[in-house]
Formats: structure tokens, C-alpha cells, sequence
């Protein structure tokens, strides 16, 4: 290779950014699976015969129309909020012999898609078809969620009692968030670990300082309770303040929510806050009141707040 | 072991993270490093200096895909120790892949695009054509990969990616006609 040549070769090779060389080595799921597929060709046509015996074995051509009992005869039951309108049902084939279980339904304008699949270990019942932009991890009654989002699409994800669980819709995050908090009540759980006696309870996403932040209001004894969580990649000891609370506080102190660094401030029986980091999953927390505040009621009501993403106990 | 558990073990600290990578992606970084470099030991070297920047990276960074970050790391320090094979005169596969979209393009004019504006040309070139073909060309001009090896890779067949990259090809030569891009 010439110089000439060479150095034409290097401004190529220095000029492409790492976000790209990234993704380039990224294999689609649905490609990889797809792949193997080819390659077995025995297996691939059992799939394909099965498949053909799967279709006359579900009641999803248009033919005919999936019912609640239809849905019950392979084990599952579907959690619909009660006002919504116009829910499809649906069976979808699935990688194992037990089928996707698919409800769509409208609901304030826009369609919701629910689907839920027994299997053993989380998946992705949607596939690798959106690029998600965003995403927030949580813990609630000893499930953890994922919410993935971008412009258009949200998604709640979760899985439990051998069941993966996703809801996807084109309203925003906060407007998802609310419709899975009324899927997770028909379930008899919450959608965040509120403590007991909490009433009101509003969930809310959007940005805060290039931060998603996934907010839970509720009030508490006639006191009124943010929580919010927002991930982050800034793993620096002096972490962000995600509370959106501002002003004079008489007290500050520094202490800490299970092993998380925490920032606390106050005025004795007023308004107050905490804020804390988790390190390891890389997640910000805040709590603020807007009365009441002491150093030990905003500890205490962090600590029964506080379920760590990755699932440990505090 | 799961992307998410090894990032977890690298926040922790733990080192065991370091053995956990190489037994997921050494065989990936070492063909990369081995399709820039020839010498094998030099290759061997750039996949664990691989795993010295991971560790130093990982925290604070908190990669989506794991596996695109330590390739890309390795490739980028095997460039960094390309200078000597070209000292060699001895062309990488790389190198020689590089050859085939370089004759492709319009020759250099007498005036030729600083880095930085062909760096922004590039950058918009890319992220303008589809994730499918932005993956095909990448990873044969800038990772030297055959067109069987992205084939297999992607579960796509030969054909369509040989399609996909002539047709980035003449659209990145378009392109560099029409912005009047010579490098």
C-alpha cells in the first residue's frame, strides 16, 4: 500500500465514531435465530410442519375470533383495566410450544398492545424492532420493570410467576406507566413500592436535565410524596439531585439509604428532601415532601421505598 | 454469563470480570485484531490490552452492548500498532479490504477535505443509510470482515450482502461527488 494510499486508509479508518463501530458488531436477535434456522435444516422443517399443525391448532385465522376461554384453555388470563375499549385478543406463535397471549385495546385514544408468555427465563415478546432511545429499571412488590421509550413507542416490562409480561403503546411514557399501574392492580400489585396507608398514587415520566425520570406522587397522612428514579451513566461522587426541589433549607446532612450515599434537606416540620445513588445499576433516587419533614421521617420513608433495580436487599 | 451480569462484576470491582470477557468475546476480539495485524502475538497483546481499558472504562461507562464496545476498542489499539506492518511493507486483511471501496471513490483533486469536514461527511453518510447496511459496510471496510464471515454473522446470504455494500459504495461516491469531498 502506497503512502498516498495508506494515509487515505487511516483517515478512513480514524473517522467513523464509536457509537457506529458499536453498533456494527450488534446481531439483531431475530437475525441470529433465523440464522440458526437455516442452518438446521431437519429442525427447520419440523418448525415449519409444526407450525402449519400450530395454525390449525390455534383459533387465530381470521376465521375465527379468540375469546377469554380460548386464552384460558392454554393457562392464561389476561389483566385488563376496566375501561378501556375495543380489546382484540389474540394467539401468537411462539419459539416454545406455549403460544404469546396478545390483548389490544383502546384506551384515551390510543391503542395498547398487552402480551404475556409463560416461559422460564425474561424475553423479549416484541422482538428487536424499535430502537429504543431510553430506559429506566425499577423494583416494585419484588418485580423488577423495564421501561423502554422513544419518540413514538413505550414499553413496560416485566417478569414474574414464570410469565413475561409487555405492554407497548404509542402514548407517552407517563400516560404507559399509569395504563400498567391499572394492569398491575387488576394483578392485586402496585407499579412502585408505595408504603402501606399511601393513597392518590399518580405515576409520571419525562426529562429532567437530559435525565428520563420515572416519578411516583402519593400522599402519605395528608402529606404529599414524590419519588422519582432516573438512570444514569455519571457514576461521580458529587451525584445529581433528581428532586426538582429547590430553596433554603435550615438543616442539611449527608447519611445513607441502604448502602447508597444520601443528601438530605430539610425545615423541621416543612418541606424536605433526600436524594441517593445506587452506583451499581448506575440509578438516582429522590424523595421530597411538602410537610412534616424530620431527618429520620425522610430516612425511614426512603428505606421502605428503596428496592434496589438489581434485586438485592438493601 | 449475561452482558449485564459481567458489566455488574466490572462495577463491583471484581476481577473475575476480566475472565468472564475473555471467555465471551476473546475469540471476537482476536479475529479483529488478527484481520488488522499480522503477527499473532501482537494480536494476542491488543486483545488483553482490550480488557485493561475495559476495566479502566467500565465504570463509569455503562455500555448497551458489550460485546461492540471490546471490539471496538481492540480494533482501534490494533490500528494503533498498524504503523509498524506498515513499516513492513505488508498489507493486513484489512488493509486489503480497504483497497476495494477505496478504488471505488472519486481520486483525491488537487485540493484536498480537511479531516474534520470529511469526519462530518462521513458521520452524516452513515447515519443516513439504514442500520442493516450500515452494518454490512462497517464492519467490511472499517473491521475487514468477508462477505461470508457477514453473511453467516448476520443470517443473511452472501449475495445480499455483497448487493448492499456496492450499492453503499456507489452511494458514498455519489455523495462525495456531489459535496465535492476529495480525500
Amino acid at each position: 500500500m502506497s503512502e498516498r494510499v495508506y494515509a487515505r486508509f487511516l483517515l478512513f479508518m480514524n473517522a467513523v465514531d464509536d457509537d457506529l463501530l458499536e453498533e456494527a458488531l450488534v446481531i439483531p436477535k431475530r437475525l441470529k435465530a433465523y440464522w440458526k434456522g437455516l442452518a438446521a435444516v431437519a429442525a427447520c422443517l419440523c418448525v415449519v410442519l409444526g407450525a402449519m399443525l400450530w395454525q390449525s391448532r390455534i383459533p387465530g385465522t381470521p376465521e375465527n375470533i379468540i375469546t377469554v376461554e380460548d386464552l384460558a384453555g392454554y393457562g392464561y388470563k389476561l389483566p385488563i383495566p376496566a375501561d378501556v375499549q375495543n380489546v382484540i385478543y389474540d394467539l401468537l406463535s411462539s419459539q416454545s410450544e406455549t403460544p404469546i397471549a396478545q390483548a389490544k385495546f383502546d384506551r384515551g385514544g390510543h391503542t395498547v398492545t398487552l402480551r404475556a408468555w409463560r416461559t422460564e427465563e425474561p424475553q423479549d415478546i416484541f422482538g428487536g424492532d424499535e430502537a429504543w432511545t431510553d430506559q429506566m429499571d425499577w423494583n416494585a412488590d419484588g418485580t423488577a420493570l423495564t421501561l423502554r421509550s422513544n419518540a413514538q413507542t413505550a414499553q413496560v416490562s416485566w417478569h414474574a410467576d414464570q410469565t413475561q409480561w409487555s405492554v407497548r403503546s404509542d402514548m407517552t411514557p407517563a400516560d404507559l406507566l399509569n395504563t400498567v399501574n391499572d394492569i398491575f392492580s387488576v394483578l392485586g400489585h402496585q407499579l412502585t413500592h408505595a408504603p402501606e396507608g399511601a393513597q392518590d398514587i399518580h405515576y409520571n415520566a419525562f426529562y429532567l436535565d437530559e435525565l428520563a425520570v420515572g416519578e411516583t406522587t402519593f400522599t402519605l397522612d395528608g402529606v404529599t410524596c414524590t419519588y422519582r428514579i432516573a438512570p444514569t451513566y455519571d457514576t461521580s461522587a458529587d451525584f445529581a439531585d433528581i428532586s426538582g426541589v429547590e430553596g433554603d433549607f435550615a438543616h442539611r446532612t449527608e447519611a445513607e439509604v441502604g448502602w447508597c450515599p444520601a443528601r438530605l434537606a430539610w425545615n423541621d416540620d416543612s418541606a424536605g428532601k433526600i436524594a441517593w445513588f445506587d452506583v451499581v445499576p448506575g440509578q438516582l433516587y429522590s424523595l421530597s415532601v411538602d410537610a412534616g419533614a424530620s431527618q429520620e421521617g425522610l430516612l425511614d420513608l426512603a428505606n421502605q421505598l428503596f428496592l434496589p433495580a438489581q434485586g438485592e436487599e438493601p | 454469563m449475561k452482558d449485564i451480569q459481567i458489566i455488574e462484576l466490572l462495577f463491583r470491582r471484581a476481577e473475575e470480570a476480566i475472565a468472564c470477557l475473555a471467555e465471551k468475546y476473546g475469540a471476537m476480539c482476536q479475529a479483529i485484531a488478527r484481520r488488522i495485524l499480522w503477527d499473532e502475538r501482537d494480536s494476542e497483546e491488543c486483545v488483553n490490552d482490550t480488557w485493561v481499558q475495559t476495566w479502566n472504562a467500565i465504570p463509569p461507562q455503562r455500555p448497551a452492548y458489550l460485546g461492540g464496545f471490546v471490539g471496538r476498542i481492540t480494533r482501534n489499539l490494533a490500528l494503533d500498532r498498524l504503523d509498524y506492518n506498515h513499516a513492513q511493507k505488508r498489507d493486513s486483511t484489512l488493509q486489503e479490504t480497504f483497497w476495494e471501496l477505496s478504488s471505488s471513490l472519486p481520486d483525491p483533486g488537487d485540493t484536498v477535505t480537511d479531516e474534520m469536514t470529511f469526519r462530518d461527511f462521513l458521520d452524516r453518510f452513515l447515519r443516513r443509510q439504514s442500520e442493516e447496511h450500515r452494518r454490512y459496510f462497517l464492519r467490511r471496510y472499517w473491521y475487514g470482515m468477508s462477505v461470508r464471515e457477514i453473511a453467516q454473522a448476520c443470517g443473511v446470504g452472501e449475495e445480499k450482502v455483497k448487493s448492499a455494500l456496492f450499492r453503499t459504495r456507489n452511494k458514498l461516491r455519489q455523495a462525495m461527488e456531489e459535496e465535492g469531498i476529495h480525500v
